[in-house]
């Protein structure tokens, strides 16, 4: 291939997917761009609950729904229940929900700081409204970002922080509860497990430090 | 191709994403490696398909085939006796007014983005992207 050859290429292409969606607000793709790959990391996060720690997971309602903005449980809407088995529910995961830090249970006065949203949240069962630091069980970031950027690793260091004091590793409270016991432990009081996932792979590239506090990164590319 | 032909393909590149209004995707700065001190530019060659390779990862995200693919998975892993049937956004009140769009946006209806991802692919290949897409 030549310049030439490159150049017209690359303006077809470029053209066919500006025809294909020239209609659409530039702001709403981007969301929709977000809210896609948090359902596409929600099936990856379902794939390993079932797969790797041997949970059943059920679905309580007909629609998955994403929150443009986040808020509170709201258990009118869909969630997906975890179970051990045939049993009752263990965990509940809800999506775009904001959590209450770890700050404002020492007591300090609520601000804007007082709640945190992660994309993908796993919490005890039968929570209502926001829940506390010390009830989640696993949260999962979702980074949709075509390049990766150091901001998101500070990002999630900083929700490392508001979840769990650093400790001596112990078992994830996941994993504890899970059927299969997976060996995961994490370095962090409350247990909770926190992941990030990401589809541009230079992610990986900042996984070390943040490993130490119990990030897990994950490149999960469609 | 030498070095500045594949600077002519970035210049074209960087038009073609400032067009889409996503001109931050053809900042430098996204394909630079830090590691220590150290500050590693790629050559023109290897920016032009990390330039591509990102607008892959773009449009991956915004592809139907990417939702079909999660639906699918999702299903699989759910026990039942429910299982989704669909995925929606909802936008707020607000959200939805100020941008003349419905509060209720169904995940469903992004583009089929197969063809355009396929003919990215082969450019990236003819550009001598190969092993960067493997690596």
């Amino acid at each position: 291939m030549n310049k030439s050859a490159a150049i017209t290429e690359i303006k077809r292409v470029f053209g066919a997917y500006k025809a294909i969606t020239a209609n659409e607000d530039a702001w709403l793709r981007r969301l929709k761009g977000g809210k896609l790959y948090e359902m596409y990391c929600l099936s990856k996060v379902l794939e390993i609950l079932r797969a790797a720690y041997g949970f059943r997971v059920s679905f309580n309602g007909s629609t998955i729904i994403f929150q443009s903005s986040p808020g509170r449980i709201n258990r009118n809407m869909p969630y997906f229940s975890i179970s051990s088995g045939r049993g009752p529910a263990l965990f509940e995961l809800f999506t775009d929900v904001e959590f209450e830090t770890f700050g404002v249970s020492t007591g300090v006065k609520h601000d804007n700081s007082a709640r945190h949203e992660i994309d993908l949240l796993i919490v005890e069962n039968n929570l209502n409204g926001w829940p506390s630091h010390d009830k989640i069980i696993l949260g999962v970031e979702c980074k949709s970002h075509a390049c990766f950027k150091k901001s998101i690793v500070k990002e999630v260091l900083g929700i490392r922080r508001e979840l769990s004091l650093l400790t001596q590793p112990v078992t994830s409270r996941l994993a504890q509860n899970a059927p299969n016991r997976p060996s995961i432990s994490v370095p962090a009081d409350p247990p909770s497990e926190y992941w990030l996932a990401f589809v541009d792979s230079r992610g990986s590239q900042y996984r070390y430090s943040p490993g130490a506090f119990g990030i897990s990164f994950y490149h999960w590319q469609p | 191709m030498d070095e500045e032909d594949f600077l002519e393909i970035i210049a074209e590149i960087r038009r073609q994403f400032e067009e889409l209004g996503i001109a931050e995707l053809g900042d430098i700065e996204n394909y630079i490696t830090e590691f220590h001190a150290e500050v590693d530019y790629p050559d023109n060659r290897k920016l032009a398909i990390e330039m591509l390779l990102a607008f892959d990862r773009f449009l991956s995200v915004r592809d139907r085939t990417t939702y079909n693919d999660a639906m699918s998975r999702i299903r699989e892993n759910c026990a039942g006796p429910q299982y989704p049937e669909s995925a929606v956004i909802f936008l707020s009140e607000r959200e939805s007014h100020m941008f003349h769009v419905a509060e209720r946006q169904d995940l469903s209806e992004v583009k089929d983005l197969s063809e355009i991802r396929k003919a990215m692919s082969s450019l990236i290949e003819n550009l001598g992207g190969m092993g960067l897409i493997h690596e």
